[in-house]
């Protein structure tokens, strides 16, 4: 009788720690495979891929099946990393007015562990690292991930939608690359 | 939703710990299927109902006027979504944000969801398109209070209206 129970209740720990692991890695997947698609040049959605930065355009979002409920509102672009290249180094334009702009960087769980608005930022431009490395220190902000595989997230809103040309060609001053 | 937690104001129900890494992980499987990568604490409150004041679900036969304060924040807006979690097109027309949307003299806003916005000019209006919805209210840069106290939340009333305007 004992061991039944044990061997049940083995089952409905592993089933439990299975089904909250699976969730995130399934849409973390189907995220991976809409960025690879996005790298084919398609004319209606413009150059989306530069320089390992996935710029999203708004009108080419709605197929997508991992963009759940994006804000229309919002531009966003995409960093996908992978720390086994090195730390990454990233150099991104803020805008100075008061409209909102964030960075948020995401493990591969999809908890954010890094969060940045550009009221705590008093430049036009922000720089910062992403390591897995704790004793790292450096001249520039650090944000320390715990998985080596994750994405970082920028918000930028339009006050109007015919910010959109202005706003697209600000965001793409992006700069990354690994160190 | 117990195991994923939380907080209702009216038919509105919000998640304080969405997307950090202490969440409840019942509720980060169930945003990944929702919304994937969610902003965090400070930075926003996100707000969802699928119902109306009288508690029926919101329907694409139907008009209704989302009214209330607006939230002490940077930035707000109000989006809908189809049952499904998907946009709804025009996307263009299922936004009402802080910046295009009037305050009124009593301090209240007041936009129309509706499939027929040119029944109602001159007023701010989302189209629904016909489409059973959601929608989703998001505060960025909210009033900090509104995290240790849930009824100062400024959510609106969602009433169903007319063809009229």
């Amino acid at each position: 009788m004992g061991k039944w129970i044990t061997k049940l209740l083995g089952t409905a720990i592993l089933t439990h720690g299975f089904l909250i692991w699976i969730g995130p890695e399934i849409v973390m997947r189907k995220l991976d495979r809409d960025l690879e698609a996005a790298k084919m040049y398609v004319e209606e959605c413009g150059e989306r891929w530069k320089n390992g930065v996935f710029y999203i355009n708004p009108s080419c979002l709605s197929n997508k099946s991992s963009a759940r409920k994006p804000n229309p509102d919002f531009l966003y672009y995409l960093i996908p990393y992978d720390l086994s290249n090195g730390d990454l180094y990233v150099s991104t334009p803020v805008p100075s007015d008061d409209r909102y702009w964030s960075i948020h960087a995401h493990n591969r769980n999809t908890d954010a562990f890094y969060r940045i608005s550009n009221t705590e930022i008093d430049k036009d431009k922000f720089e910062f690292l992403i390591t897995r490395d704790k004793s790292k220190t450096a001249d520039i902000p650090i944000a320390y991930a715990t998985s080596k595989k994750g994405v970082i997230l920028n918000r930028l809103v339009m006050k109007d939608f015919s910010e959109y040309e202005m706003l697209d060609t600000f965001r793409r001053y992006t700069f990354r690359e690994y160190r | 939703m117990n195991l994923i937690g939380g907080i209702k104001r009216n038919q509105w129900v919000t998640h304080f710990d969405l997307s950090m890494e202490n969440q409840n992980p019942w509720l980060r499987n169930y945003i990944a299927f929702i919304g994937l990568l969610g902003s965090i604490r400070p930075e926003v409150i996100y707000l969802e109902t699928m119902k109306d004041d009288e508690n029926e679900r919101l329907s694409g036969d139907n008009d209704y006027i989302l009214s209330g304060f607006p939230p002490n924040s940077r930035y707000w807006s109000f989006v809908i979504y189809d049952f499904e979690n998907r946009r709804i097109e025009p996307f263009e027309e299922t936004v009402a944000n802080s910046y295009r949307t009037p305050i009124q003299k009593t301090g209240l806003y007041e936009i129309i969801l509706t499939d027929h916005p040119e029944n109602y000019p001159g007023k701010i209006a989302i189209n629904h398109g016909g489409a059973n919805f959601s929608i989703i209210m998001r505060i960025y840069g909210p009033n900090l209070k509104y995290y240790t106290d849930k009824e100062s939340i400024p959510v609106g009333r969602i009433k169903k209206g007319n063809h009229n305007g």
